[in-house]
């Protein structure tokens, strides 16, 4: 008789399963149920997380809010990018500038955001752009000085006008790279959303975290903790074969 | 050159505004109240209380994490079966927003420095984790098998072949997990916490002192980039070693 072997797939769905007998084990036995709960006792959670009017509409302002700090990130960083990386002189001026503000770490200005804008939706919003908009400026600019000098010379030589070069030779360089930073930029925009969701909230799911905790709810927690991070995945998948798709070409 | 500029029409302009006074106070406090305040934060016990919490909390998560995330680095890159079941896991599950899981921190550690020590943690595992494993199984087999022909011992070979081999690769890893983990201890200061520097930037925003908010703002940015410099600066002699 031979011995079974283990295939990586096999293993990791048997250690997934592991992981979560242990979580349920502990957490029914051993650990305070104030804090912890059982996979199971959270999977038995979401109809009630789903069946609350006030949650499913905080998850519908939150990924409102996050559409729209992407938009605002996506269409403010092409111009921001396009103005930065379109001569030589804007680009050594204003790219410094640029690269100096993104070196600064965010999070600490996130109580001025709140200051300006507000408890309200609009300082989630600008926030989480406030965080979208530099891959997406870093990705145009880079996708600007990628195109090859020759091709852009080459194509005045026989004639083009700067419509024409701007459509046919920069505008295929800058697709690509602008989906590159897209899939970066939706990722940090979600994370500055929920920041700005757990620092201050009125009725959104920030609101709805710091209350299942202050009842000791975790099962709740837990639940809607569990539906951010498949909102999250979906959406960097999503974006990654976005990507692959515009980058199929080349 | 041009940042410095930067800095000195930044600073003109605020200047300005705080002479004509077009903005309200609570807006944009005057840059001279600023100051003031600057100059009061920096010399106050409090603030260098605030900055040995964030720093020491800092220290623990980071530290526990490049220990941990090289062990598990190791211990998954050890056999093929291992890396080919792990790798993709924890490369997943790096993708994930880990703020997100905060909450949960915050309910099973407490508002104090546990809950930031975790996050800032879980910042800085995955990508040593995974540098660690990209660099242990990108040590050229030949150099292992005639290691192992002439018989080198498990500890042998750690230390002779592959942490040699691996080092540059974890010592990247070190340096992409640094900026990510100071900044997640921050933010989770700032979210919910009873001390350190996010918490004097939160509470000077929530008792509505805007002028001790941004004094406070000033010396996380400067320590930030503190770290940044000298990270840079490593990273630029190591590399002129290297060559």
């Amino acid at each position: 008789m031979t011995r079974p072997r283990w295939t990586p797939a096999g293993l990791r769905v048997t250690s997934i399963v592991v992981v979560l007998l242990v979580w349920e084990v502990a957490a029914r036995w051993f650990l305070n149920p104030e804090f912890v709960s059982p996979p199971s006792k959270v999977l038995a959670a979401f109809p009630g997380l789903f069946a609350d009017p006030k949650l499913t509409a905080a998850i519908g302002v939150f990924c409102a809010e996050l559409a729209t700090a992407f938009v605002i990130a996506v269409g403010l960083g092409t111009i921001v990018g396009l103005i930065v990386g379109s001569t030589r002189f804007s680009y050594r001026t204003l790219f410094p500038i640029v690269l100096l503000i993104y070196a600064i770490p965010q999070i600490t200005v996130l109580p001025v955001f709140v200051l300006y804008f507000g408890i309200g939706t609009a300082s989630k919003i600008a926030f989480g752009a406030s965080h979208g908009i530099f891959p997406i400026i870093l990705n145009v600019v880079s996708g600007l000085k990628s195109a090859p000098p020759q091709h852009v010379l080459s194509a005045r030589t026989m004639g083009a006008s700067r419509l024409q070069i701007v459509r046919r030779v920069l505008l295929p360089q800058l697709v690509p790279a602008l989906f590159a930073g897209m899939r970066v930029s939706i990722a940090i925009t979600l994370i500055g959303v929920v920041l700005a969701e757990l620092y201050v909230s009125q009725n959104g799911i920030g609101y709805f975290t710091q209350n299942f905790s202050e009842r000791f709810d975790p099962a709740d927690l837990f639940g809607l903790v569990t539906i951010l991070a498949v909102i999250a995945i979906v959406l960097s998948e999503g974006a990654h074969r976005l990507e692959l798709h515009f980058n199929r070409w080349r | 050159m041009i940042q410095v500029g930067f800095f000195v029409l930044f600073f003109a302009l605020w200047w300005l505004e705080s002479v004509a006074g077009w903005i309200n106070p609570i807006i944009v406090p005057h840059l001279q109240d600023v100051l003031t305040a600057f100059a009061g934060v920096v010399t106050s016990a409090e603030t260098l209380g605030a900055l040995g919490t964030t720093l020491s909390t800092f220290a623990l998560a980071y530290g526990g994490a490049i220990v941990t995330g090289i062990a598990v680095g190791y211990a998954v890159s050890s056999s093929r079966l291992l890396t080919k079941t792990y790798e993709p896991v924890l490369a997943a599950i790096y993708t994930i927003p880990l703020i997100i899981f905060f909450p949960t921190f915050l309910l099973f550690f407490g508002i104090g420095v546990k809950s930031k020590i975790a996050l800032g943690f879980l910042a800085a595992f995955f990508p040593i984790a995974l540098n660690t494993i990209a660099g242990f199984t990108g040590v050229d087999d030949r150099l292992r098998i005639a290691a192992l022909t002439f018989g080198a011992t498990r500890v042998q070979m750690l230390r002779r072949v592959l942490f040699p081999g691996a080092f540059g690769i974890i010592l990247t890893g070190l340096r992409i997990a640094f900026i990510p983990c100071f900044a997640s201890v921050l933010a989770g200061e700032i979210i919910a916490s009873t001390s350190g520097l996010g918490h004097e930037i939160s509470y000077s925003a929530a008792m509505m002192e805007p002028a001790r908010m941004f004094a406070y703002v000033f010396v996380a940015i400067f320590i930030a980039a503190l770290f940044n410099f000298g990270l840079t600066t490593w990273e630029a002699r190591r590399a002129h070693i290297a060559i």
